[in-house]
């Protein structure tokens, strides 16, 4: 640049003469127009007496130098920041303290200086920046030297180097943040955690420790590069910080910045008292960006003054580029190394050395290796414990991806994040994600590798002013005439050097596209020669598509991005699917909705790109069914041949799936959403059978799922129930002498003489003892009458099989409960009592949420809903205690009468006959016994209806009332819409409560597989604790089917209640479950995870009274007190024997885990041979 | 006067069927309790009118349906799909809710009210805050019902 003509350049900038000589005399640059020079630096005013008087004589020393920045000349700044440690007061003090002596010292001060223009801000920075010049110029070389120490895998230099700085220019955020990475990048995780829990302990409570927690989590490999700064911009706005702290947070740990003059001068504020080292890298960062980013164009003329001013004493690559940015003519780049242009020149020529495929540490090998290792077939680097190595290895991966390689991306992102401080970190980003950019060419980006990156890379020449294009090609003709040459071809200009057909392509249609020619662009790449390698032919495609949107070819760019993601998945990130979307109104949607290609777009970006376009999806899901005249997929099977088979293919694997039929009004339920998308794998599996096992699979889930379902629904219906086959064998060892002596009389022509007993006879027999003889009859009427009602009352009361047993363990036993807690337990508005205690546990969700505004509220919203969790437990209880229960002396409000009508008993008298058997006998007492139960149901549906739900609501309305009442200040909207969800919930899982109380209907479905029961019983208890998903492990020997779902259910429901109650473990405990068959006896295992506090000495007394009691043989008491564990009502199903061949077992493991054992006879729950499937 | 009504909560439901059939509108009320049955009832039985709930089940709940994806924003698809198939219906929202959605997407009902306006000018009427027990749900529904069928009659009332 010196070398060039001073006179040719004046005359090409319109720079004023004296201005340049000037400057170049006294080393300084200029403001955004030349001819207003700035004092020189040198020439520095003093601080006036009145002003020193002032801040010697200010009590709060801080305020004031805050108030002075905004108020006195900025030709002061230097003389008020030189003057600032001679303050005796130690807060000012503070201002220049920025050589901590370790990381606990780091920002120290909570306290901002008041804002201030950003135009002052910005130049306040650069004056005191400029009194450590000196420092930050070893700072520069230092950073330079830890780069190349860093890709080259010396990590002991590295962190020699961190000490070094720390020792000369003091502790930093950012030698804190590049340990933690260089640790990690060394030995891995483990010590990066040992560094960090170092850092919690010298640092509790600070800054640091802070700063490194979070630093640390994003190095960790599980974090998702792209979406921790989001993560982190959600928490920093929960914590309620006030708008500049956020803005600082944001940006110093997540890179996230609007580029507005508030934010940069909050930042800018808060890096005030920050170590020197981090004021000046944010400052270079701050400015990177804004000279990047388009829309911060505007504030770049704030920024020049102050670049210009360091730029001249710090020298920093990223300042002398920023200043070239500035003012191309007048800024020599010459100290600025240039990137090796002969080995980038072999390249794109096609004539590479063998040894340009190896890695030197040199960053600028990133631009060339991995692509051409690709393109040569050749393997990456074996080893890559180098960075250098690593994201040449991730870079080539991209090239080569066969996907859309995301993982690949986020691997290389997560690497860069975590070194984002480094100088290359945006250049090699910048080749990264020219790979999964749909944007054919990223100026902003390019533009952030140029100006952060230590050396000059022609290929960046693009994305500069037109004018600083010309400058640096004149520069590089001065310095290398390769670079020049390869600068020029770059810009499409006859630089002279010969490069591959494939690469001249890419070059020339790039080329036209930024400079608008997108119908040309289109011609160029309408073919791609298969021989291109597929990384450029996906640029080409790229280029493509772009061009058609910008030439408003909507239909033909859907269907070009659709083609192209459909024949190489890897292109999906490259094509402008969101813009396609974008582009797509309501009238164009309307043109090209018969195109099947159209839902398949929107499909695309759902999966790849976010999921604003979900109802658009279903929408052009069905538009597409409906202009070819049909409103089911599965009717497609009658024009197959009109598409082409790729693209149906795709729209019925992916885009004819129950989330997006849903929209579809053709489909009234889930079910029959499932049902179609059966039908759609059906049809799949016949026209796409390379993946027909895949399509079968899915049938199977979906089969498998729909049968659960049934199962739960089949129990569902049978709450309301009784073992038939147990109570007739009672019945034949209890009435049948009895009925026998009846029909004796019929047959003796001795019928009823009696009046038909009266109607309901409600009590229950007596049996209380006494001394009374009972009296004897020979009437038939009364023997009748005696033999039914006793019949029925065993129907109601068995314990074991009667009515009330299924009461008790089906609905009143937590069923219920669980039922209709459950939607408030979604949400959160409901407790749990404390144990032993009539006491509500606090909630502390709400809690949480409401103290942030006011204690005393909190309080008070959370004692109203514990006397809410109260009272609508003692509704469930009241109702289920006193109303579901059988009619009797202590039960005087049960709903179950087990009394019978004259009537009812006069029409069974006359169905029976002299031929009636007693098993004829005995169907008809159950008709009857359904029949009057049938009538206490309705009984039940109607007290649901018109009192138990009114009553509910009535529970609702009044602590909606009472918290708003109490709330009437705050903003409670979240507790005030969980309420209401609640209570529409709590009325809707009433309604299914109301639907239990039906007589059971017959089992459509009459066996199940034993895995199936599993899931069955899994699933009653996932509907009432919804967040209940255990990870069942289920390891079954072939077993037959199993014919009795509902004993069967009952046993893994109870079995999965108490894994939910009991295991301290709420969501997701793991359950082992083994099951086998020998000599017709079953043998359960199933063995559950416990927390450690669930096993206590109180829990393992509990289990020991619990055997005692039920080896006491006092079952059929307990089962009656509703206690509150399930084993006993699983006892009961097993009907253990005496001799040991039924039996049941449980208590805790040696390996802490609950284990509960079972062995039972198979035979009443087999399949016969005539019925096995 | 046919009016859909579009609600999942039986309480609201039966209020605001009561309400309606009291006012002097001759309302011939068909009831819908999710997104797909009032898209189904819409397209079968052209109403005059809509009175729609804003979070909404995909379908009916029942014994044998969980109801499938809740919607908190359900209405507002409702309208987008009444836009789709260009019905020009008018509607009025009746909501419970204060607010609507979660995080950076939470919206109360005034900027529901007027991205609604924004998105659905020529169907949608405006929003009515219901609650059970203030009366104030009554006199906005009234006025807007009645500004769908003569609109100065509703703006005297308003």
């Amino acid at each position: 640049m010196e070398a060039r003509g001073e006179g040719e350049r004046i005359r090409k900038t319109g720079e004023c003469p004296e201005a340049v000589a000037a400057a170049r005399q006294k080393k300084i640059y200029f403001k955004s127009r030349p001819c207003e020079l700035r004092q020189p630096v040198n020439k520095m005013r003093s601080l006036p007496t009145n002003i020193r008087n002032a801040l010697r004589g200010s009590k709060d020393g801080y305020a004031a130098v805050a108030k002075l920045r905004g108020t006195i000349d900025i030709e002061l700044y230097p003389a008020l920041i030189a003057w600032l440690p001679n303050a005796a007061r130690s807060e000012i003090g503070l201002l220049t303290w920025r050589f901590p002596r370790s990381y606990r010292s780091i920002r120290p001060l909570s306290r901002h200086m008041s804002a201030i223009p950003l135009e002052r801000e910005l130049l306040w920075t650069a004056h005191f920046l400029l009194a450590h010049a000196e420092l930050l110029n070893r700072f520069v070389q230092n950073r330079e030297a830890l780069d190349r120490y860093l890709l080259l895998g010396d990590y002991a230099s590295c962190l020699t180097i961190l000490d070094r700085e720390d020792e000369d220019g003091g502790f930093s955020l950012w030698s804190l943040e590049l340990r933690i990475a260089i640790l990690s990048a060394e030995k891995g995780l483990e010590h990066q955690k040992q560094f960090m829990s170092r850092i919690r302990n010298e640092c509790e409570g600070r800054f640091a420790s802070f700063f490194a927690y979070w630093i640390s989590q994003r190095n960790e490999q599980t974090t998702n590069a792209l979406r921790y700064q989001s993560t982190f911009v959600d928490s920093t706005r929960a914590w309620q910080l006030t708008d500049d702290f956020s803005a600082y947070l944001n940006y110093r740990v997540a890179d996230y910045v609007k580029l507005s003059p508030s934010s940069i001068s909050a930042i800018l504020r808060a890096e005030a008292t920050s170590p020197v080292l981090d004021y000046f890298d944010t400052f270079a960062r701050l400015a990177i960006e804004v000279f990047s980013s388009e829309e911060a164009a505007s504030l770049r003329n704030i920024f020049a003054e102050s670049i210009l001013l360091l730029s001249d004493a710090i020298h920093d690559p990223r300042l002398l580029k920023l200043r070239f940015m500035i003012h191309p003519a007048t800024t020599d780049l010459a100290n600025v190394r240039l990137a090796d242009a002969d080995k980038l020149n072999r390249f794109l020529a096609g004539v590479t050395r063998d040894t340009d495929t190896d890695l030197s540490g040199e960053v600028f090998d990133l631009r060339i290796v991995p692509e051409l290792l690709v393109e040569t077939g050749a393997a990456p680097p074996e080893s890559t414990e180098s960075v250098c190595a690593f994201l040449a290895t991730g870079l080539y991966r991209l090239y080569a991806r066969t996907g859309a390689g995301d993982d690949i991306l986020l691997e290389v992102l997560r690497w860069l994040y975590n070194l984002r401080l480094t100088q290359f970190a945006f250049f090699v980003d910048h080749l990264g994600s020219e790979q999964i950019s749909s944007v054919p060419f990223d100026s902003a980006g390019s533009r952030r590798a140029f100006l952060s990156s230590s050396f000059l890379d022609p290929s960046c020449i693009l994305s500069l002013s037109d004018e600083a294009q010309n400058e640096m090609v004149a520069s590089l003709d001065h310095r290398d005439s390769n670079a020049a040459a390869l600068a020029r071809t770059f810009l499409r200009e006859n630089g002279g050097i010969q490069i591959s057909v494939e690469h001249a392509l890419v070059f020339d249609a790039l080329a036209r596209f930024v400079r608008g020619h997108f119908a040309r662009v289109i011609e160029l790449t309408a073919t791609i020669p298969l021989s291109f390698t597929a990384h450029n032919r996906r640029r080409l495609k790229r280029l493509h598509a772009n061009s058609l949107l910008k030439n408003n070819d909507l239909s033909i760019c859907t269907a070009y991005i659709v083609q192209c993601c459909l024949e190489d998945p890897g292109c999906v990130r490259m094509m402008p699917i969101e813009e396609c979307t974008a582009a797509l109104n309501k009238a164009a949607l309307k043109k090209q909705a018969n195109l099947i290609v159209t839902p398949i777009l929107f499909d695309l970006h759902a999966r790849y790109v976010d999921d604003r376009v979900r109802d658009l999806r279903g929408y052009t899901y069905e538009d597409f069914l409906l202009t070819h005249g049909l409103d089911r997929p599965s009717q497609l099977r009658s024009v197959l041949a009109e598409f082409d088979p790729q693209l149906l293919i795709y729209y019925l694997r992916y885009v004819c799936v129950p989330e997006v039929m849903q929209i579809s009004t053709a489909f009234q339920s889930s079910r029959e959403v499932e049902d179609e998308r059966l039908a759609v794998c059906s049809l799949l599996s016949e026209i796409d059978k390379t993946e027909a096992s895949e399509y079968e699979n899915e049938i199977r889930e979906i089969t498998r799922k729909q049968i659960i379902h049934g199962g739960v629904r089949q129990v569902e219906q049978s709450k309301i129930s009784i073992d038939v086959e147990p109570l007739r064998r009672w019945a034949e060892r209890n009435i049948k002498d009895a009925y026998n002596r009846y029909q004796t009389l019929l047959d003796a022509g001795i019928i009823s003489e009696s009046e038909i007993p009266s109607p309901r006879r409600e009590e229950p027999p007596v049996t209380r003892k006494t001394d009374a003889l009972p009296q004897v009859s020979d009437d038939a009427g009364e023997l009748l009458f005696k033999m039914v009602s006793t019949f029925l009352n065993e129907c109601f009361t068995n314990s074991y099989h009667g009515l009330d047993c299924y009461l008790s363990m089906r609905i009143r036993h937590g069923a219920l409960s669980g039922q209709l807690r459950g939607p408030l337990e979604d949400e959160k508005i409901i407790t749990q009592r404390k144990v032993g205690s009539d006491e509500y546990t606090s909630n502390e969700f709400w809690v949480k949420q409401l103290q942030a505004k006011d204690r005393r509220v909190a309080q008070k919203v959370d004692d109203r809903l514990k006397r809410f969790s109260k009272d609508y437990d003692s509704l469930i209880n009241a109702f289920a205690k006193d109303k579901v229960q059988i009619y009797g002396a202590e039960r005087r409000e049960g709903f179950f009468h087990r009394g019978i009508a004259s009537d009812q008993l006069l029409l069974l008298e006359h169905e029976i006959h002299r031929d009636t058997s007693f098993d004829g006998f005995a169907e008809l007492c159950f008709r009857l016994f359904w029949d009057v139960v049938d009538v206490d149901l309705e009984k039940v549906r109607n007290y649901i209806d018109d009192a138990l739900k009114p009553q509910l609501n009535r529970l609702f309305s009044s602590l909606i009332a009472d918290i708003e009442s109490e709330t009437l200040d705050f903003e409670i909207s979240e507790l005030d819409n969980a309420l209401r969800s609640a209570q529409t919930k709590a009325q809707q899982a009433l309604d299914e409560v109301k639907d239990w109380f039906r007589s059971a209907k017959p089992n459509p479905r009459a066996h199940f597989s034993f895995e199936e029961l599993i899931g069955i019983g899994a699933q009653q208890v996932k509907r009432m604790h919804r967040n209940f998903d255990p990870d069942i492990r289920a390891s079954v020997a072939a077993l037959p089917a199993f014919v009795q779902l509902n004993r069967f259910s009952d046993i893994f429901y109870i079995i999965f209640e108490n894994i939910q109650r009991h295991s301290g473990i709420r969501d997701r405990p793991v359950v082992d479950i083994e099951a086998s068959i020998s000599d017709d006896m079953l043998h359960i295992t199933v063995e559950s995870d416990v927390a450690s506090t669930a096993r206590s000495a109180e829990s393992e007394e509990r289990i020991r009274i619990l055997k005692q009691t039920m080896a006491e043989d006092e079952v059929q008491r307990a089962a009656r007190s509703e206690g509150g564990t399930g084993m006993i009502k699983l006892r009961n199903i097993i009907e253990p024997d005496r001799d040991g061949n039924s039996y049941l077992n449980f208590g805790f493991t040696e390996g802490d885990r609950f284990k509960v054992s079972l062995r039972m006879s198979v035979r009443p729950f087999r399949l016969t041979e005539s019925e096995s499937v | 006067m046919k009016i859909l009504i579009v609600e999942d909560d039986e309480a609201k439901r039966v209020q605001l069927i009561a309400f309606l059939k009291g006012l002097n509108i001759s309302a011939d009320l068909r009831l819908a309790r999710s997104l797909q049955s009032g898209l189904r009832l819409l397209k079968e039985e052209r109403p005059d009118l809509i009175v729609l709930d804003m979070t909404l089940p995909n379908y009916d709940a029942g014994p044998d349906e969980s109801g499938g994806e809740h919607h908190p924003l359900g209405g507002r698809q409702f309208m987008s799909q009444m836009d789709r198939f260009d019905m020009g219906v008018p509607v009025v929202v009746v909501t419970q809710f204060e607010t609507f959605g979660k995080g950076p997407e939470l919206m109360n009902l005034a900027d529901l009210d007027k991205r609604l306006k924004r998105e659905f000018p020529s169907i949608y009427l405006g929003s009515v805050y219901y609650h059970a027990a203030i009366h104030g749900w009554k006199q906005d529904l009234e006025r807007l019902v009645l500004s769908s069928i003569a609109p100065e009659r509703g703006e005297q009332n308003g």
